[in-house]
């Protein structure tokens, strides 16, 4: 089974041989890395100013590119004739679309991961939100114009070294007999540095690209996949195999969604220290389990995540995901207010629980049933619950004492009415003595 | 990681507590470990289980509310989202990823927005409609299908033993 870190790479440290060649390189790669900058803007602007999908456009951009530092070589594109106008990739970069569109011009929607504007620069078009806006947008596309569409349904970026994640269903459920599959790949001669990283943010990529010599995207045109008697799902399982199968990696079932919540996961950790002060604090915790050692190491790769933020702001947001993990139910910023004030984990959790910080739970509102529930006394003791009318279920509230000792005590005897209670019913009821 | 499981166990230990839902009691085994529970469940009213009082086990993991507790009833259950060793087969116990079954949509999975309370509530949606399409319990399965008759006598024998009668 792949799991969620085996598709992505590690660390950008390339392995043990060629990391000594890294240190010598390091300027060179900055300075590499600054020129570019200023070129990737000119070739910007000619492929503005340059019409598109001109042969000259193709050439100049190609050539444009590899001063960037990307080379794109392709097989099978001048195959097929008749190609279906519906492109389906797997998704190793961003750049991914910049490869493709060298070598066949088509058009993409923009991707989620980047700035609106970025997308915009890398030529790909704002279409809608929503997936049906997408999905009309897509329609119209195929059937008014002649360029094909690109579609990266695994929506996310994955090193596709062990496994594509699960692609989404939009692009197959559009009406369309066939879609042309295409497989990239990446390698960076000389020096690799990993190009997808968990959790990393665009800005790092590109830089990464920028500073080594040189990335080269393999793009193959597969065979086209067609369309059965399959509903979308099926298509998009088909297509996937096929992709996964060239590319000799597995077609995992873990979505973009997967990913997200496994990063959100991940940045939620507590820091170490947070950890060992609570846990000399609470004596009566377990020892530390095998999977806080297994989660704690790859700690280091959602560094990346949170290192865009000041060390003060990041460990604010450290500890507000402590106070949340607790109380899901607060909003955020109520939290963050707080904690701001108190500076302590312990303090705000305390705070919340009795009633000092007013907050309207996120959670939707209890129904009128719940409501009324909850405004019943809090206080209600055993007793009470036992004179309860025959016909209402009982609530077996107590106080919550300070003391372990006494709070056990008033447990054991909300366990033991509950039992007469329903001891007594059932007699009554059955007209037993 | 298990100072922040412990803290929200209390949490919810205490709102349990001070204000627990209709027919429920719940709390630590004992004071020295938050991470084991133990949970008295009344059967629903108007159900074949009501007037029992059922027995649970909770075994909460060190990364609650990461990872979602286990469920196990200690009391004798004869139900068709029950195993018979006891283990409780509902799709809130079950993280979105893992679906043994297949069936469930990942709304209604765990995450670190459910808690304790709403496991028991839906444990006590469960005794009152059993989902007969999982079958967790084949027998009680087909026996709920089939012979209600029979099921609602032994739900009977249950609710009986339950309360020591």
């Amino acid at each position: 089974m792949v799991q969620i870190e085996d598709l992505y790479d590690s660390t950008r440290l390339p392995r043990w041989p060629q990391q000594l060649l890294l240190l010598p390189y390091f300027p060179i790669g900055l300075v590499l890395a600054l020129l570019r900058v200023f070129i990737g803007l000119h070739v910007f602007l000619i492929s503005c100013l340059l019409p598109r999908n001109s042969v000259l456009t193709r050439v100049v951009l190609k050539t444009m590119c590899a001063v960037l530092g990307i080379f794109v070589s392709s097989d099978g594109a001048d195959q097929e004739d008749n190609r279906p106008r519906l492109l389906v990739a797997n998704h190793v970069t961003e750049l991914d679309y910049t490869a493709v569109n060298l070598v066949l011009p088509c058009a993409m929607s923009c991707s989620e991961n980047l700035p609106r504007w970025l997308s915009w620069m890398l030529g790909q078009k704002h279409r809608g939100e929503t997936r049906t806006q997408l999905s009309q947008d897509a329609q119209q596309h195929l059937s008014q114009e002649t360029l094909p569409l690109m579609f990266q349904p695994e929506e996310a970026c994955t090193n596709s070294q062990k496994g594509l994640l699960k692609f989404s269903s939009l692009p197959f459920s559009l009406d369309h007999s066939a879609v042309q599959p295409i497989a990239i790949s990446v390698s960076q001669p000389l020096f690799s540095i990993g190009v997808c990283l968990l959790g990393s943010s665009w800005w790092a990529d590109l830089f990464w690209f920028l500073f080594v010599p040189a990335t080269v995207f393999n793009i193959r045109f597969l065979p086209s996949v067609h369309r059965e008697e399959d509903t979308a799902e099926d298509f998009a399982r088909k297509t996937q195999q096929v992709l996964a199968a060239h590319l000799g990696v597995e077609a995992t079932n873990i979505t973009k969604a997967d990913v997200m919540e496994y990063l959100k996961r991940m940045s939620h950790l507590p820091q170490p220290e947070a950890l060992s002060t609570q846990a000399t604090r609470s004596p009566g915790a377990r020892p530390k389990q095998p999977t806080l050692t297994n989660t704690g190491d790859r700690t280091p790769t959602t560094g990346n995540v949170i290192s865009t933020r000041n060390s003060g702001e990041r460990k604010l947001q450290v500890m507000v995901s402590q106070v949340r993990e607790v109380l899901p139910q607060v909003p955020e910023e109520i939290v963050r207010r707080d904690l701001t004030e108190t500076g302590d984990v312990d303090a705000t959790i305390t705070n919340i629980l009795e009633g000092r910080v007013r907050y309207t739970p996120e959670t939707p509102p209890p129904t009128p049933e719940q409501a009324s529930k909850l405004s019943s006394t809090p206080q209600q003791d055993v007793g009470a619950a036992q004179m309860a009318s025959p016909l209402e279920v009982p609530k077996f509230a107590g106080e919550f004492n300070r003391s372990p000792d006494q709070r056990h005590m008033s447990l054991q005897e909300r366990k033991q009415a509950m039992y007469d209670i329903a001891r007594r019913r059932y007699m009554e009821k059955h007209g037993l003595q | 990681m298990a100072g922040s499981a412990l803290k929200r166990l209390m949490a919810e230990y205490k709102q349990l507590t001070l204000n627990p839902p209709e027919g429920i009691v719940a709390g630590p085994v004992n004071e020295e470990n938050f991470f084991e529970w133990e949970a008295l469940i009344l059967g629903p009213e108007g159900t074949c289980f009501e007037g029992g009082v059922f027995q649970a086990r909770m075994t909460f993991p060190s990364d609650y509310p990461l990872s979602p507790p286990k469920m196990k009833f200690t009391s004798e259950m004869f139900h068709p989202n029950i195993y018979p060793d006891g283990r409780v087969c509902i799709s809130i116990l079950h993280a979105p990823g893992d679906d043994p079954m297949g069936y469930e949509s990942s709304s209604e999975r765990w995450s670190p927005v459910q808690s304790v309370e709403k496991i028991l509530l839906s444990v006590v949606s469960m005794l009152a409609e059993p989902n007969d399409e999982s079958g967790a319990n084949v027998d009680a399965s087909k026996m709920w299908r089939e012979d209600r008759e029979q099921f609602n006598q032994i739900a009977h024998r249950l609710v009986r033993k339950s309360i020591g009668l």
